[in-house]
């Protein structure tokens, strides 16, 4: 019957098209809108692995913001791939869309699965012109002008937490991620990165410092798991 | 940011020193060396500049033996806390103060200096007991000394008191608190004898070379702890009590896990993390020479600080949360440990407090929309067992 009435009227034909090209609009308009923010604003960011816990644990998701400024010793970071995968424009936008109506439960992870071929998110512990040098897994500081060396808790803008276990005794701490490193002195553009899973985690103990061009987004918060609510 | 945190200055010198005393300190005959204050100058100022810190909340020199202090010292270290903290004093600076220093100029030094608060280490008033343990000050000392401090002193008194020391009995130790309270202290520290291996009198003691007896010291403590609340000074810590209002905001600081720095050689500063944070309890270096030639001004200065630096894990904090909170008559707060520690108050602690306040041990009270958790006079004296069950 209602078939019928949409051949025979021409004005209700014309409303339901109208209609349609309406909820269309809007929709691509939103989906514009929140692909603007979160190109440009904020974008939420799965942590895919432990470590960086505590803070962040395995599966919560992170705000980032693209707006980074100078990054600052503390500051939770998202570092661009090691290595870049090329992927089409197709599977880009399939991944966006994915994570977009699935609120990141599901993303395109690398294909390859190479190590590094990710976005790693990592606190930035050493700036630019400090001397560094880590012992029993916590970094000391002098930074640029300073005379003296400090823990990085004690220079940091903002407290956070780190995950130490302490290893058994006789075990050789150079063994898996290593807790100790001698000074070394970070050039113009770099930075020292590391995770807070101070023993279980790929940072710039094995890379070496990161440059600037290197940090893709600065880490606002966690929202998710809720129960974790914070801000970095 | 602007930053307003307490400061803990170390005196590590003694003219002699007490048998029973722990604390990290040195005989020094000629008293302190200028370099010394000098160099803690120099230390403050840097740790103030790397802490942030614009002014001092509270500032509080212990010992070690302040008290032994020149003249020009007193002045020239409390003129160089005031500097670096643009040019004022915070209304609490407390020193601590052997009777046998206590002259009517000497008081007059710390008064003109910025100090408000003199903390005075009286322990007994037996000639025999403070004999028995090597103190400088005899009975006579100490009378002289209150009676200087009665006439002289317009600040805050606070006196400290040992219960069970050897040679003391019940009778003599509650007739010495009574003669104290006739000088009318604002505030009194009351401690029990804590027999401490390493110390002349803890080794006598554990040796079995001395007879010693526990819990008639506890007794005793028990007995003066009710003699001062029944003479109008309130309970407010363990082993603090007192009148008007005059709590020591410095060592309410401890208490409540504020920030506070430690300055001088053997002396301890702690820096909390925010939000669940890693903190940073740093212990400088008991080797004075060290300590003095690293701090002098314009020194050759090494970029290695001589201290020992303790990482503090969140769930360390935790425990001395409770640990610390739970020795004030306010007790610990749920909302703050909230804040603190960015994760919900533990339900173990939760039951615990529970089944204590079943047992009459523990108060539950709120308080503009904050709910605090106290023990009970009675309950205090269970503290460790509540720790342990913890």
């Amino acid at each position: 019957m209602n078939k019928e009435l949409y051949k025979l009227s021409y004005t209700l034909k014309k409303q339901r098209d109208h209609r349609i090209v309406t909820v269309l609009v809007c929709a691509l308009i939103i989906f514009a809108v929140i692909m603007i923010i979160r190109t440009f604003l904020l974008f939420p960011v799965r942590q895919r692995s432990v470590s960086m816990y505590p803070d962040i644990p395995n599966d919560s998701i992170v705000l980032f913001t693209p707006f980074i400024g100078t990054p600052s010793r503390g500051d939770v970071v998202l570092l661009k791939p090691r290595t870049e995968e090329k992927h089409s424009l197709l599977y880009r936008a399939a991944g966006v869309l994915a994570g977009f109506f699935t609120a990141q439960q599901f993303t395109f992870s690398s294909t390859s699965g190479a190590m590094g071929s990710e976005p790693q998110i990592r606190r930035i512990v050493g700036l630019p012109g400090d001397t560094i040098y880590m012992r029993g897994y916590i970094i000391f500081v002098q930074a640029s002008g300073e005379k003296h060396f400090l823990t990085e808790f004690e220079c940091a803008r903002r407290a956070y937490n780190v995950n130490l276990l302490a290893v058994p005794a006789g075990w050789d701490s150079s063994i898996g991620v290593g807790g100790d490193f001698e000074k070394i002195h970070l050039g113009k553009n770099q930075y020292f990165v590391l995770g807070d899973n101070r023993n279980s985690c790929l940072d710039s103990r094995l890379w070496g410092p990161v440059d600037e061009k290197d940090i893709r987004a600065k880490g606002l918060g966690v929202y998710f798991p809720f129960s974790k609510l914070r801000f970095l | 940011m602007a930053k307003n945190v307490s400061l803990y200055i170390h005196i590590p010198f003694c003219l002699s020193k007490c048998t029973y005393c722990d604390f990290y300190s040195v005989p020094s005959a000629g008293g302190v060396p200028d370099a010394y204050i000098e160099a803690l100058l120099c230390e403050a100022a840097y740790r103030a500049r790397v802490s942030g810190v614009d002014s001092w909340r509270t500032v509080y020199a212990g010992g070690g033996t302040p008290s032994i202090l020149n003249t020009p010292q007193i002045t020239r270290l409390f003129s160089g806390l005031s500097d670096i903290s643009g040019g004022t004093l915070p209304p609490e600076v407390t020193v601590e103060c052997n009777p046998s220093d206590v002259t009517a100029e000497k008081l007059a030094a710390f008064e003109s200096a910025g100090v408000t608060r003199l903390s005075c280490g009286i322990q007994s008033f037996s000639a025999g007991v403070l004999q028995g343990v090597r103190r400088r000050s005899s009975a006579e000392d100490v009378r002289n000394a209150l009676a200087c401090i009665r006439r002289n002193w317009h600040g805050v008194f606070s006196a400290d008191m040992i219960s069970g020391l050897p040679g003391e009995s019940e009778r003599s130790f509650t007739d010495g608190l009574s003669e104290l309270l006739s000088y009318r202290p604002g505030h009194v520290s009351l401690y029990s004898l804590t027999v401490e291996e390493g110390t002349p009198l803890g080794d006598s003691i554990l040796s079995g070379r001395m007879p010693y007896d526990t819990d008639s010291a506890d007794d005793m403590w028990i007995r003066g702890r009710d003699y001062l609340c029944s003479n109008g000074y309130g309970q407010y810590e363990v082993s603090n009590f007192c009148r008007d209002g005059t709590e020591c905001a410095h060592n309410k600081t401890y208490w409540n896990q504020e920030d506070y720095l430690g300055c001088g050689s053997g002396a301890t500063g702690t820096l909390y993390g925010t939000n669940g944070g890693v903190s940073v309890r740093e212990t400088n270096t008991r080797d004075i020479a060290a300590y003095t030639a690293f701090w002098r001004p314009g020194g050759e200065q090494n970029t290695q600080i001589p201290s020992d630096k303790e990482i503090l894990q969140p769930a360390t904090v935790s425990f001395e949360f409770f640990m610390m909170g739970l020795r004030t008559s306010e007790g610990v707060c749920r909302e703050t440990y909230e804040q603190k520690f960015g994760m919900p108050f533990p339900p173990g602690a939760e039951r615990l407090f529970a089944e204590w306040q079943r047992q009459g041990r523990c108060t539950v009270r709120e308080k503009d929309s904050c709910h605090f958790y106290a023990l009970t006079k009675e309950g205090l004296l269970f503290l460790n067992e509540f720790l342990g069950a913890l």
